[in-house]
């Protein structure tokens, strides 16, 4: 399975010093790809012929100025989508917010999400955001805000649809100006954010209980040009997900030997939450806090904990056979879709593909977003 | 401590893309793997792992027929379910239909606008221009319209 998406942290540098944030972003921190790099990132990944996107995130994408413009242009020469995710620190007004993205959206650039809630308004204040998300709005961009969420919290969705005209723009059009209110999580030991039960991923709440969509579909390089095999919000915690030098190996080497790993097919196929609930059935001596609300925090618990990763590797091996088949068939089954769309885009009916696909039809070039927040 | 690593030696992984591929794409492969999981596994240079131990729900899927009819028939909804519905997920008993393809993984407080089919989806995306000048202009008449009716400026 190679990856679809290629994530380029350009930079934990950020005009932010959010608490909790997932890679410890602050102003202080210095470092970024190296612009040569990116470029290079982005020519090899779309030789893969199986990536589609390009995301910008960090850190604040926003800070490379315009290399950022080069970098979109880039991708988009290649054919690639591009998304960037910011706080929208640079949005002061309305007009130097338009006056920003016009290069990008020049460049071809195709999505842009934008992270808020309390603890990015100590640093950017919502007029801001709202200003970003106008103009990538009337930009056409495709659209995504992420409000934090967690049970004690000022800033809420209805918060920030206070504001009349921002208000009346997302009732008009809730798709194209989509607001969503996503998970913040703990990222040091012992500091504790609660949570609603709504969002524990238990048997009370089995839908969230499913197969890790990022790993081995994302691939990620960081500021220190490590290849990781997904974006998770705690995968600079996780060495095990750290799996190369990309400034030292073809890009296409290392992805076309990432996922000759059982543990890691075990995780996309069904889950931090499946794996740990089968070590427990399969030792029931193992405890574990079920009221976990984010994917990431229980696989940092499986590479982290001594009795997990002791579980994992004396149980695993009963089931491998079964992982590993799964697992390729899927991956078969995946080349087979993307085959079909296509066909069916050849014919002009993506459109009414998606819309088939979906329970909303999404806005043109929303792609889905992947986890933004915490950074 | 030691990297919990599981590493699968990449012959092993070559041999098995080859299966899912053709288990997925030629019936009489199929055939010949429902009559004999580990022979067929061995014919593909699989041989250290354990075909016996396979979910029951893989085993179902290659075996009926709508399967087939949907692969034959390039349904890519019905791949897509049979899919969902077999291959991911595999400890759920029952439950919502939503498995190994759904596109985010991130808790969602709007569930229902979660997507499906990611690798369709992103793919039909890609080849898709846009924005379109009707879309830009369709936004831009709701922002001026925003703009009008409230009155007041936003920064």
């Amino acid at each position: 399975m190679l990856p679809k998406t290629l994530t380029l942290l350009v930079t934990y540098q950020c005009t932010a010093a959010c608490s909790q944030c997932c890679f410890g972003c602050t102003p202080e921190k210095k470092g970024r790809i190296p612009q040569d790099r990116i470029l290079s990132y982005i020519d090899q990944a779309a030789q893969f012929g199986t990536v589609l996107n390009v995301v910008f995130s960090g850190g604040e994408c926003f800070l490379l100025g315009d290399d950022l413009v080069e970098a979109v242009g880039r991708a988009t020469a290649h054919g690639l989508s591009t998304r960037c995710v910011t706080n929208a620190y640079w949005a002061v007004t309305l007009e130097a917010a338009q006056k920003r993205l016009q290069p990008l959206v020049d460049a071809g650039l195709r999505e842009i999400n934008i992270s808020t809630g309390d603890f990015h308004l100590e640093y950017v204040p919502a007029d801001r955001v709202r200003n970003g998300a106008i103009a990538a709005y009337a930009a056409g961009l495709g659209f995504t805000m992420m409000v934090e969420t967690r049970s004690e919290r000022s800033f809420t969705k209805e918060v920030l649809l206070q504001e009349p005209v921002f208000r009346k723009i997302h009732e008009t059009d809730p798709e194209g100006m989509r607001i969503r209110e996503n998970v913040w999580i703990p990222m040091e030991e012992g500091c504790q954010i609660n949570h609603d039960a709504v969002h524990f991923r238990n048997r009370d709440n089995p839908h969230l209980m499913k197969g890790c969509h990022n790993i081995l579909r994302n691939m990620v390089i960081t500021p220190d040009q490590d290849y990781v095999v997904c974006c998770g919000l705690t995968m600079d915690q996780i060495p095990e997900l750290h799996i190369a030098d990309a400034a030292r190996k073809p890009l296409l080497d290392i992805a076309s030997h990432a996922d000759e790993d059982l543990l890691r097919q075990w995780i996309r196929l069904d889950g931090p939450e499946h794996i740990i609930e089968y070590l427990q059935s399969k030792d029931p001596t193992l405890a574990h806090n079920w009221n976990r609300v984010h994917p990431c925090e229980n696989c940092r618990d499986i590479f982290h904990r001594p009795d997990l990763r002791e579980a994992v590797r004396k149980f695993l091996p009963e089931i491998e056979g079964d992982i590993a088949l799964r697992y390729h068939l899927l991956s078969a089954a995946e080349g087979f879709l993307q085959e079909l769309g296509a066909d069916v885009q050849e014919v002009g009916m993506a459109d009414g593909l998606t819309t088939k696909l979906t329970a909303k039809k999404p806005m043109p070039g929303a792609v889905v977003p992947t986890n933004t927040l915490n950074r | 401590m030691a990297k919990l690593n599981l590493p699968i030696d990449s012959s092993t992984v070559d041999a098995l893309r080859k299966l899912g591929n053709d288990l997925m794409r030629s019936a009489p492969q199929r055939d010949a793997f429902l009559a004999d999981p580990r022979g067929t596994m061995e014919k593909y240079g699989v041989r250290n792992i354990d075909a016996n131990k396979l979910d029951k729900r893989v085993i179902t899927m290659l075996a009926d027929p709508k399967f087939k009819e949907a692969v034959d028939t390039k349904s890519v909804v019905d791949v897509q379910k049979f899919i969902q519905s077999n291959l991911g997920d595999k400890l759920r008993p029952g439950g919502k239909y939503e498995g190994t393809f759904d596109a985010d993984f991130d808790v969602e407080v709007e569930v229902e606008v979660v997507v499906v089919a990611v690798a369709v989806f992103d793919f039909a995306l890609v080849k898709t221009k846009i924005p379109d000048m009707a879309e830009m202009n369709r936004r831009r008449a709701i922002v001026a319209d925003a703009f009008a009716t409230v009155g007041k400026k936003i920064g």
